[in-house]
C-alpha cells in the first residue's frame, strides 16, 4: 500500500454511508439553489432553514391523531416569508412556501422519489482504484390518505428524520438513553441552550421510534407471512425490551421535568435561562405524550399479530401476493385478441369498482329526475356521430290516414263496438290516395292504445294520434264479447266520448242482458 | 354466546355501511363503533362474512377507512359496466376495462408498488399518453410484425385507433369531447372512479388540470382483488387458448 494523495478513507466500507448520509441534504441545496426561475428568485428567502421548519412541522404531528396537511405546512411557511420580506405581496410569501414544501415533496417530479448517483472506489491487491456507480433513492416528505378522515396528511421518511437528527444510525433506544443523560447532566451544570438542542433531538427519536413500530405493524397486517420469520425471532423480545424501556423513558421524563421545573423557580434565574427552560419543558411534555401514546400501540401489538394470524389464515391464497399489474395483467391483456379481450377487461373494472347498490326506480324519482334541469358536468355527453339533430323523424302513419280515420269514427253514433266502427270504415268513401287497410288498423289500434296505453313504447306518440282518431276524452271497455270480423281477432271493445257515456252504455247493456234473461 | 336478533341487525347496519364507499368510519360513530366490533369479536365477524359470502361478497380490509367490500361478478352488488353512460357494445366494455387496467399499471406498476400508501395523483393526459406509448410499443415490437397475417386483431389496436383528441381540447374551455377520441374514455372512467370513491379531483394549485387523487380504496380494490382476480381470467383464456393455437 502506497500512499497516493487520496487519503485511504475514501476506500473504506463505512465512507458510503457518510456519503449517502450527505446525500439527503441534497434536495434542500438544489431547492435553494435553483430559485433563480421563480419571480422572487433575486430576493433572499432562505429556503434551506424554511425547508427544515417544513419538516420540523410535519414531524411535530406525526404519528398523533392531528397530523399536519400540505396546507397547514404552507400556512406556517408562509409566516416565516412574510417576516423576511414584510415589503412584498402575500401571493409572493406563499408562492415561497409552496416552493419550499413542493421541492421537500419532489412534485415537480410527480412525487417520485430524489435519485442521485454515487461513485463507490476499491482498491485491489495490485493498488488499482476501480470505480462502481451505485444510484441511491430516497424521499423526505411523503404524502399520505389518512384513513379515518380522508384527507391528505404529511408524512416525514425515515430519511429526513434522520437527516434532521444529524445523518446518525444508531439504535434508537440507546441513542435515546444517551440523550437522557446529556440532557440531565446539561441541566446540571445549567447549559441550558445545549440542553434545549439535547431535548429536541430526544423528540426526533421518539418519532423515529413510533415510526419503526408502525412499519412492523403495518408489514404483519399486510402479509404476515413476509414478517412471521422476525415474529418468532426478534420481535417479541424487542417489544418486551421496547416496552421496558419506554416506561423507563415516562419515569425519566417525569424526573427531567422536575428537574427543568425546579430551575424555572429559582428566583435569581436569568431570563434566557428561564425562557429555554420553557421551551425544554413543552418539548418534554410532548415527548412524554408520545410516548404514553406509543405505549399504547406497543400493549396492542401482540394482539395484533394474533389477531392478523387468524384472519389472514383464512385468507384465499392469491390474495396474498400484491399483483403484478404490468405483466401479467396489463400487457398480456393488449395482446388477446379483441373478442377474448373483452371478458378479462370488464372483469377488471368490476373488480376495482367495488360496490353498486341495485336500485328500483321509483316513479315520484323518475318524475323529479326527468323534471331536473340537465346536469353540467365536467364531461360532456359526446354527440353521437350518426344521429344529427334537425329533422324530426316522419310519422308512422300519414296525416291522411289518421284524417279519414277521423271522418269515419265521426259518422258512427257513439258509444259504439269496435266492430261497429270497422264495418263502416270499410264502406267509408275515402280520399284516393288514403290506403283503406291503413285506416281500419289505425282504428284498431288507436282503441287499443287507448285502452291499454302502457303496452305502447312511444307512449306520448301513440296517446296523440289515438286522441286525433277517437277524441281526447275517449273512453274504451271491455266485456269479454269477441270481435267476430274476418281479419280481426281479440275483443270486441266498447268506445265511449267519455267516461259517463261508457257507464250509461254500461248500465244499458245491464238492462238488456237481464231483459232477456 | 349466540348472536341476538339485535345483533343480527347490526350486521345488517355495518354491511350497510360497508356498500356506501363515500361513507368514512371516523365520520360515523356507529360504523366506527360496529367496525371496532367486527375486527374484535370473532362471532359477528363471521356472520358480517357468511353473510357477505351470500351474496358473493366479501371484506378486502377492515381498516380505519372502514369496510371494503369486494365483489365477484355474478354478485347483485356488481357493477353493470353498461350501466355507464355511452357504453352499449362491446367496444365500449373493453375500452372501460382497458382504461381502468391502464390506470392501475401506470399508478402500480410492479407488486412491490402496493405496499406504499403515498399519495398517488393522475392526470387524463398522463394515463393518455402511457397507453398511446405502450400501443407504439406494442405496433413497433416484432412479435406484431410476425401476427400480421392473423384473422384476429389485438385488444390494444381498440385503443390505438382513438382520436388522441388533444387540440379539440384547446382553448374553448369545455369543448365537447368526441365518443371516438381516447381522451373522452380516460375521462370518463377517471369521472366514474370519481363516483365509485375511488377516486377524487386533486385540489391544490400545484396540480395539473384534470388530474385526479387515487384513494386508498383504489389501492386495495387492485391489489386485494381485480389485479389477481383478471390475472386468473387471463390464466384460463391462456391455458383454453395453447389447446387453439391462440396466446
Amino acid at each position: 500500500m502506497s500512499g497516493p494523495s487520496v487519503g485511504p478513507a475514501v476506500f473504506d466500507s463505512s465512507f458510503g454511508e457518510r456519503v449517502r448520509a450527505l446525500l439527503r441534504v441534497r434536495p434542500v441545496a438544489d431547492a435553494a439553489a435553483n430559485t433563480g426561475r421563480q419571480s422572487w428568485g433575486d430576493r433572499r428567502y432562505d429556503v434551506v432553514t424554511m425547508a427544515l421548519a417544513g419538516i420540523d412541522a410535519v414531524i411535530a404531528r406525526q404519528g398523533l391523531d392531528d397530523e399536519v396537511g400540505y396546507d397547514e405546512v404552507v400556512a406556517g411557511l408562509e409566516e416565516l416569508a412574510a417576516a423576511t420580506h414584510p415589503e412584498c405581496s402575500v401571493e409572493e410569501h406563499a408562492s415561497v412556501a409552496r416552493y419550499v414544501l413542493d421541492a421537500l415533496l419532489n412534485r415537480r417530479d410527480r412525487e417520485a422519489p430524489y435519485r442521485y448517483y454515487v461513485s463507490v472506489f476499491s482498491r485491489d491487491e495490485t493498488g488499482t482504484v476501480a470505480h462502481r456507480e451505485l444510484s441511491v433513492e430516497f424521499r423526505l416528505l411523503t404524502e399520505h390518505e389518512e384513513p379515518a378522515r380522508g384527507v391528505n396528511v404529511l408524512r416525514a421518511t425515515p430519511d429526513a428524520i434522520n437527516a434532521l437528527v444529524g445523518g446518525l444510525e444508531f439504535d434508537v433506544e440507546d441513542e435515546q438513553a444517551a440523550v437522557e443523560l446529556m440532557l440531565a447532566r446539561q441541566l446540571e451544570r445549567g447549559a441550558f441552550g445545549q440542553a434545549e438542542k439535547a431535548a429536541e433531538r430526544s423528540r426526533l427519536l421518539s418519532v423515529r421510534y413510533a415510526d419503526e413500530l408502525r412499519a412492523l405493524m403495518a408489514d404483519t397486517s399486510r402479509d404476515i407471512r413476509a414478517v412471521l420469520g422476525q415474529w418468532s425471532s426478534d420481535v417479541p423480545q424487542q417489544l418486551e425490551r421496547s416496552r421496558v424501556h419506554l416506561e423507563d423513558r415516562l419515569a425519566a421524563e417525569a424526573r427531567l421535568l422536575d428537574h427543568v421545573r425546579g430551575a424555572l423557580d429559582g428566583a435569581e434565574s436569568e431570563p434566557s435561562v428561564t425562557s429555554a427552560a420553557v421551551r425544554i419543558a413543552g418539548l418534554l411534555e410532548e415527548c412524554r405524550r408520545r410516548h404514553t401514546e406509543l405505549h399504547g400501540k406497543l400493549v396492542n401489538a401482540r394482539m395484533t399479530f394474533i389477531d392478523e394470524q387468524t384472519r389472514q389464515m383464512f385468507r384465499p391464497l392469491g390474495g396474498l401476493r400484491n399483483p403484478d399489474l404490468t405483466d401479467d395483467v396489463f400487457l398480456p391483456l393488449l395482446r388477446l385478441p379483441v373478442d377474448a379481450a373483452v371478458d378479462p377487461a370488464e372483469t377488471f373494472a368490476v373488480a376495482i369498482a367495488g360496490t353498486q347498490v341495485p336500485r328500483i326506480v321509483r316513479l315520484a324519482d323518475l318524475v323529479d329526475d326527468l323534471m331536473a334541469p340537465r346536469r353540467s358536468g365536467d364531461i360532456d355527453e359526446p354527440l353521437d356521430p350518426d344521429e344529427e339533430p334537425g329533422d324530426p323523424e316522419p310519422p308512422a302513419v300519414p296525416v291522411a290516414v289518421l284524417i279519414a280515420a277521423a271522418a269515419v269514427v265521426d259518422s258512427v253514433q257513439l258509444p259504439a263496438r269496435l266492430s261497429v266502427l270497422l264495418t263502416a270504415a270499410e264502406s267509408a268513401v275515402l280520399p284516393a290516395e288514403v290506403d283503406r287497410k291503413s285506416v281500419l288498423r289505425v282504428i284498431a289500434l288507436a282503441a287499443l292504445w287507448s285502452y291499454a296505453p302502457e303496452s305502447v313504447e312511444d307512449f306520448a306518440a301513440a296517446v296523440d294520434a289515438a286522441a286525433q282518431v277517437l277524441g281526447s276524452t275517449v273512453a274504451i271497455d271491455a266485456d269479454g264479447t269477441p270481435l267476430r270480423l274476418d281479419g280481426w281477432s281479440g275483443d270486441d271493445l266498447i268506445v265511449a266520448e267519455d267516461e259517463e257515456s261508457l257507464a250509461a252504455w254500461a248500465e244499458a247493456a245491464l238492462s238488456v242482458s237481464k231483459g232477456e234473461r | 354466546m349466540t348472536l341476538s336478533q339485535r345483533d343480527l341487525a347490526d350486521v345488517g347496519v355495518l354491511i350497510g355501511c360497508g356498500l356506501r364507499p363515500k361513507l368514512r368510519a371516523g365520520a360515523d360513530s356507529d360504523y366506527r363503533g360496529l367496525l371496532d366490533r367486527y375486527r374484535a369479536d370473532i362471532e359477528f365477524r363471521n356472520a358480517v362474512n357468511s353473510v357477505l359470502d351470500g351474496l358473493d361478497t366479501r371484506v378486502l380490509s377492515d381498516s380505519d377507512l372502514g369496510l371494503v367490500l369486494g365483489v365477484r361478478r355474478e354478485s347483485v352488488f356488481a357493477y353493470r359496466i353498461s350501466d355507464l353512460s355511452n357504453v352499449g357494445g362491446v367496444t365500449e366494455r373493453l375500452l372501460v376495462g382497458l382504461v381502468s387496467v391502464a390506470i392501475a399499471a401506470f399508478t402500480f406498476p410492479t407488486p412491490g408498488d402496493f405496499d406504499d400508501d403515498r399519495v398517488r395523483r393522475v392526470s387524463v393526459y398522463e394515463v393518455e399518453r402511457f397507453l398511446r406509448a405502450t400501443c407504439d410499443r406494442l405496433k413497433r415490437s416484432p412479435e406484431t410484425a410476425s401476427r400480421q397475417e392473423e384473422m384476429f386483431e389485438e385488444a390494444w389496436r381498440t385503443y390505438d385507433r382513438l382520436s388522441p383528441g388533444y387540440k379539440a381540447d384547446k382553448g374553448e374551455g369545455k369543448a365537447r369531447r368526441s365518443k371516438a377520441s381516447s381522451v373522452y374514455w380516460v375521462a370518463s372512467v377517471l369521472t366514474w372512479m370519481v363516483d365509485q370513491g375511488l377516486a377524487r379531483p386533486a385540489s391544490g394549485l400545484a396540480s395539473a388540470p384534470e388530474t385526479f387523487q387515487l384513494l386508498e380504496r383504489f389501492r386495495i380494490q387492485a391489489r386485494e382483488l381485480a389485479g389477481n382476480a383478471t390475472y386468473d381470467v387471463l390464466s384460463a383464456i391462456r391455458r383454453d387458448g395453447g389447446e387453439e393455437g391462440i396466446g
